[in-house]
């Protein structure tokens, strides 16, 4: 009976079915190498005032999923008290897996099929895989695997002990706050305004945001803005400030990226209300 | 049968099948475009709540003498001086001292040949370069300005004039680059009016903006007060004790006539001009009690504004001319009211403090005015309805008389901070006070007329 189901069907239409397995193939291939080229870009992360978050690199399947949730719920509380939520993206604006729990079961059902789907596809988990391909085969061309594990595992000591928001994507150390600080005195000190051509009710109001696209080395490679002031002078300032600025100071050591974003909103507030 | 019946199972294998082929590469497909979709690159926030300097730097090098005999070679410093000084007052600007600079008058006038390195090592945003030429008694001015920074020329201006009258065209250039920067007008060719004592007597002067150009405009030798221009600047009103009592003047400032315009019984005093130029706002005491009168230019009562058995007195006018601030006694302290012309209703403004006095509203409808704030008076400045309060001068001896520039940009006023009373410029918000008027004895009551 099995046979019978199964057994004609190649047999009598053997060409359309091999089709459907190249285009299924050849789906598959682009997902996994899309998913390789992607994977690094979806790790986002927000360090914002006094928070800390301390990484344990050994435990990190798990405390991975719970500091990003922490992290989502304070980064989102941030936001939205300096009116950026705006810019957030949707995924990052969902509430903790706890309060969803609690809702009507549709939701649930949904909850449980996104779990599915991250386990299928996370990407965070395919780059491990790949980096582990990939280290294996250097491994097996190149160096002793023991000097290399050794080395590897030196290396993530470093960067625990540091704990950097780089290619981790797990929290802001304290080298790293102290990098924005640096970043934040190295442009104001380099901007100009003459703030008495804002009137009074505008000091509140007025704000550019520039977001720049940095080096590791600190160059800035790219500045835009993504909002204006509407003041021709305020903006030319602004740019010029960054301009005069370039190079920023170097990434902090243990930093894993080699390029990040960092979005400077530029404003008069220290002076409103005084 | 068999057959039909596996040809049917088959079907339904098959379409099982390419059902569960098509659910994965539409699952795939998601992924992808899920992959695509998803958020962008990690970000960094910084927020920066004020610059560093509050001022733009500014390099002015003597300017070039391009006349054929080297005629009037002191112009050099003295023109750059000029307009560094405007700028410098305007209080955007911090022009950088000359003994930092590499380069001198002879430094390169054209965007091509000028090194901006040399200027952009002394911290310098913007860069100032002019040449002139003398021919006789004319001169003729060339001016440039560069953005340092990004090495381009922002504006070049070639201004003509007298010799005699360089400050003059120098301020026409200060102006220009205000304009150029602000949008709006610069307000280096105005003039102030303002009482002074260095004769032993109380009279009128008149002066240009930055206290220079003093010219007297009363021989009175009695006592003059509260000088006030007319919108125009062709007209000057000022109150005189010299034919007894106070009384309202006029002096035509093109002919020099001066004529009485109110010399009634009693009180004459606090004259203020209509928007209009045409008619002016009056105190008069005549049936004893002091209140607010509309005259026209020839003195004739056109209304009475004010009716009440407290003294009203110091009206000042919104820029449209249908309200009308003021200072009474009506609550037992001085308050400044607000009356709506048109309807004649009236509406307290200030509430704190028990001394509030010399309202004066701005073009950009603000109003400022006098407080006693801790034995001491300080200049506040607040908006029409009493909001947006401001304090703008604070603790260094009494601050007095606030008049505003035409545009609304600045105020001067009376302090004496350092003992007589001089007369200050500051911007609207009390950012870059600067003494302007430092003369023998006091100096008070200042008028401002573009």
């Amino acid at each position: 009976m099995e046979t019978l189901m199964f057994s004609p069907g190649p047999v009598s239409a053997g060409e359309p079915r091999w089709s459907r397995m190249i285009l299924l193939s050849v789906a598959v291939h682009l997902a996994v190498f899309s998913t390789l080229f992607l994977a690094p870009r979806n790790i986002s992360y927000r360090p914002r005032g006094d928070v800390v978050y301390q990484v344990d690199l050994v435990e990190m399947p798990k405390s991975r999923k719970r500091s990003v949730a922490a992290r989502k719920a304070k980064g989102t509380s941030a936001r939205s008290r300096l009116h950026r939520t705006a810019g957030v993206p949707a995924s990052r604006r969902i509430a903790p897996n706890a309060s969803r729990r609690e809702k009507p079961v549709v939701i649930a059902k949904r909850t449980l099929k996104r779990k599915k789907n991250a386990r299928r596809t996370s990407p965070a988990k395919l780059i491990d895989r790949a980096v582990a391909r990939i280290e294996r085969k250097v491994r097996a061309e190149k160096e002793d695997p023991l000097d290399r594990a050794v080395s590897k595992i030196r290396k993530r000591v470093d960067e625990a002990e540091r704990p950097s928001a780089g290619a981790t994507g797990q929290g802001v150390g304290v080298s790293f706050q102290l990098y924005m600080m640096r970043v934040e005195e190295w442009i104001k000190a380099n901007w100009s305004y003459p703030t008495a051509m804002t009137g009074d009710d505008d000091l509140e109001a007025i704000q550019a945001v520039v977001l720049l696209e940095v080096k590791s080395d600190g160059t800035i490679l790219n500045t835009r803005f993504l909002k204006r002031s509407g003041y021709a002078i305020f903006d030319d300032s602004v740019m010029k400030a960054i301009d005069k600025s370039n190079p920023l100071p170097p990434f902090p050591p243990g930093y894993l990226k080699n390029r990040d974003e960092i979005e400077i909103n530029f404003n008069l507030s220290e002076l409103a209300g005084g | 049968m068999k057959t039909g019946r596996s040809a049917n199972t088959a079907t339904a294998a098959r379409s099982v099948q390419g059902s569960y082929t098509s659910g994965v590469v539409i699952a795939v497909l998601g992924l992808i475009l899920l992959l695509i979709a998803s958020p962008a690159t990690a970000k960094i926030y910084i927020d920066i709540n004020a610059p560093s300097l509050p001022k733009l730097k500014i390099a002015i090098p003597d300017f070039k003498n391009l006349s054929d005999k080297g005629e009037h070679p002191e112009l050099s410093a003295r023109l750059s001086q000029v307009v560094a000084g405007d700028l410098d007052l305007s209080g955007y600007f911090l022009p950088l001292d000359k003994e930092s600079y590499l380069e001198g008058a002879e430094s390169p006038l054209t965007l091509e040949e000028i090194r901006f390195k040399n200027w952009s090592v002394l911290g310098a945003e913007l860069l100032l370069r002019g040449a002139y030429t003398c021919v006789g008694s004319r001169l003729e001015v060339e001016i440039r300005l560069f953005d340092v920074i990004w090495g381009r020329q922002i504006m070049g201006k070639r201004v003509l004039g007298e010799v005699a009258g360089y400050r003059r065209v120098m301020h026409r250039v200060g102006n220009e680059i205000i304009r150029k920067l602000t949008g709006h007008e610069g307000i280096f060719l105005t003039r102030l009016a303002f009482v002074g004592t260095m004769t032993g007597h109380k009279e009128i002067y008149t002066c240009d903006y930055d206290g220079r150009n003093l010219k007297r405009v009363t021989w009175d030798r009695s006592i003059a007060l509260l000088p006030r221009w007319s919108p125009d600047g062709k007209r000057l009103l000022y109150n005189s004790y010299r034919d007894g009592g106070p009384m309202l003047f006029m002096r035509d400032m093109v002919s020099g006539k001066v004529r009485r315009l109110s010399g009634r019984k009693g009180l004459n005093i606090g004259a203020a001009w209509l928007p209009d130029g045409k008619r002016l706002a009056l105190t008069l005491s005549r049936r004893g009690n002091p209140d607010i009168f509309l005259i026209d230019l020839n003195g004739k009562i056109l209304d009475r504004l004010t009716k009440h058995w407290a003294i009203d007195v110091s009206p000042t006018f919104s820029p449209d001319g249908k309200k009308m601030a003021f200072v009474s006694s009506r609550s037992g302290s001085p308050q400044i009211y607000v009356r709506n012309l048109s309807d004649g209703r009236e509406e307290r403004l200030t509430f704190e403090g028990g001394y509030n006095t010399s309202p004066a509203w701005s073009s950009r409808n603000r109003i400022a005015f006098v407080s006693m704030d801790g034995g001491r008076f300080e200049i506040y400045a607040m908006d029409p309805d009493g909001t947006g309060l401001r304090k703008l001068t604070d603790g260094t001896g009494n601050n007095e008389d606030p008049c505003w520039s035409p545009d609304g940009r600045y105020i001067v006023f009376s302090s004496n901070r350092e003992g007589s009373y001089h007369l200050y410029l500051m911007n609207a918000n009390g950012q870059n006070q600067r003494k302007i008027v430092s003369l023998k004895g006091d100096q008070t009551a200042p008028s401002w007329v573009r």
